[in-house]
């Protein structure tokens, strides 16, 4: 998201901005909403429609839409496909943050690499943005859980070998293959409801916090993409259109300008890509290229990839106050746990600079600015 | 009865997820053992007290299967109910699957801490078996 506002309008406010954030985004283990519960007929809804089921419910507006990869709700999504179990999960958890490397950022446009596209996207030096970073919880685990059981069986009966069970898989054209296709877009569709509500959440702490009404925030949605997720596309292979099954697996989607599958307004300048670094660094926001289309399938990385270990960055973080650290770096971070943040220090991460330059200079994405964190909030 | 210093379980280090190697003299040992290692990965155990339990049952078609899916139930009971377990008392275990009881208690902020989220049980790696006399298991979890 973008905002209407500069980074000197926010930095006195930063802690309690954090701290109500952090009130009201679910973020550990058992949290929800109070004013949030959701019954099974209508956690049906959701799998069905994603970010559209929130617009209804008055979470953003269908403005958002136009910027969510396929309007936020991918199609041919079938409920009966997901287990009861999940559906637990998934009621359990709809509208939470979750932990791991999972977040919402507040930061602000440090560096502007190209004028032209950033002025299309509205982005500005010093300006504040914000990134969500969840997806779809327990209940987009527990489809895995079950549908790796049913991929088990599966190679199995296709006499697929496999070099580890984790592996295992179904030609997509099977039923279990289709089965599993339409329980994944009920699975992605959870997770778009899931950003666009924890977004409302932060249009409305914003609101709070700043005293603001949204005509003076400017709280816009600049893209929401997935990424962990297979693509039904359409690439070129060797010459020829070909209908693919496009899995992107530590990996999201960057595609070119003129695709038709991209936002009209962003059809000059391509998509946007959003690259989160570690909380101590920075991120950026690119856009997709033809070059991506060529050579990786309209894909780039999705973020800077872990060095250490969870166990060696808790090991290199002890007696460490990491806290403090990034407060001395003007960062401020909330975690429902120290385990949270002290498993997600900066030097647990890739330098994301060092990364973002490889697929830049690759040309499988562009830079176009590039943010620097002033308050973080974990599960 | 376990034996004095004996090692129940080691954590595996792995840049993006982690791991556990769990032993037991049985394998219904072997199995207690993992839920208590992989609560141990979630929670500090100490600070959890057996106030209600659960009964767990689940049919099984192998033993690495057997593993994943007590340990994802163990998780889904996490998830829905926010519940931490301590004890394990595995009842039955065999090639049709196994029955347990569960204790523990449901997650309390100021009480208790999560050292870290687990997502998901997966089968990378999975070996679930004997060797020299002794069960051995080996999970990887996704975090």
């Amino acid at each position: 998201m973008r905002s209407g506002l500069s980074r000197t309008e926010i930095q006195e406010k930063m802690r309690e901005l954090v701290e109500a954030l952090f009130t009201n985004i679910p973020s550990g283990v058992g949290s929800h909403r109070k004013d949030h519960k959701l019954n099974r007929e209508e956690e049906r809804r959701v799998l069905k429609k994603g970010a559209q089921w929130a617009v209804e419910k008055g979470f953003g507006s269908a403005e958002d839409l136009g910027h969510i990869e396929e309007q936020g709700c991918i199609e041919g999504a079938d409920p009966d496909r997901v287990s009861e179990k999940a559906m637990d999960r998934g009621r359990a958890q709809l509208g939470t943050l979750g932990s791991g490397n999972h977040f919402v950022e507040v930061g602000y446009v440090e560096e502007v690499f190209d004028e032209g596209v950033a002025r299309a996207l509205d982005l500005w030096k010093d300006q504040v943005t914000i990134i969500v970073h969840t997806g779809s919880r327990g209940l987009g685990h527990q489809v895995c859980d079950d549908y790796i059981r049913v991929m088990m069986n599966a190679a199995r009966k296709y006499q697929i070998e496999l070099p580890d069970p984790q592996l295992c898989c179904a030609p997509i054209s099977s039923p279990e293959g289709k089965e599993y296709l339409e329980a994944m877009a009920c699975a992605a569709n959870f997770a778009f409801t899931n950003r666009q509500m924890i977004t409302h959440w932060v249009r409305e702490t914003f609101e709070q916090v700043f005293r603001k009404g949204p005509k003076d925030l400017k709280l816009d949605l600049i893209y929401d993409v997935c990424h962990n997720i297979a693509k039904i596309e359409i690439h070129s292979v060797n010459g020829k259109n070909r209908k693919l099954c496009i899995h992107r697996k530590g990996a999201t989607r960057a595609f070119p300008p003129n695709h038709s599958d991209i936002p009209s307004d962003y059809q000059s300048i391509g998509q946007p890509v959003l690259i989160p670094g570690d909380m101590g660094r920075c991120s950026y926001v690119l856009v997709g290229t033809e070059r991506a289309m060529e050579e990786t399938f309209g894909s780039t990385c999705h973020g800077a990839g872990r060095v250490m270990s969870r166990h060696q960055a808790i090991k290199a973080a002890k007696g460490r106050a990491v806290a403090r650290e990034l407060e001395n770096k003007g960062i401020i971070v909330k975690g429902a746990s120290r385990g949270t943040i002290v498993e997600e220090i900066p030097d647990a991460y890739k330098d994301v600079n060092d990364v973002v330059n490889v697929v830049h200079h690759a040309g499988i994405s562009r830079k176009v600015v590039k943010l620097v964190p002033m308050g973080v909030i974990k599960g | 009865m376990k034996r004095k210093n004996e090692k129940t379980f080691e954590v595996l280090d792995h840049t993006a997820d982690i791991g556990l190697v769990v032993y037991g003299e049985d394998s219904k040992t072997l199995f207690e053992n993992a839920g208590r290692a992989f609560f141990h990965l979630i929670t500090d155990l100490r600070k959890v007290k057996s106030r209600t339990e659960r009964q767990i049952q689940i049919k099984g078609e192998s033993l690495d299967r057997l593993m994943v899916d007590w340990l994802s139930e163990l998780l889904y009971f996490h998830d829905v109910e926010s519940l931490l377990f301590k004890r394990f008392n595995v009842i039955s275990i065999g090639e049709k699957g196994l029955i347990a009881i569960v204790k523990g208690e449901r997650f309390q902020e100021g009480v208790h801490v999560i050292k870290t989220e687990v997502k998901a049980v997966t089968y990378h790696q999975i070996e679930v078996g004997q060797k020299n006399g002794r069960w051995r298991a080996q999970i990887i979890f996704d975090l």
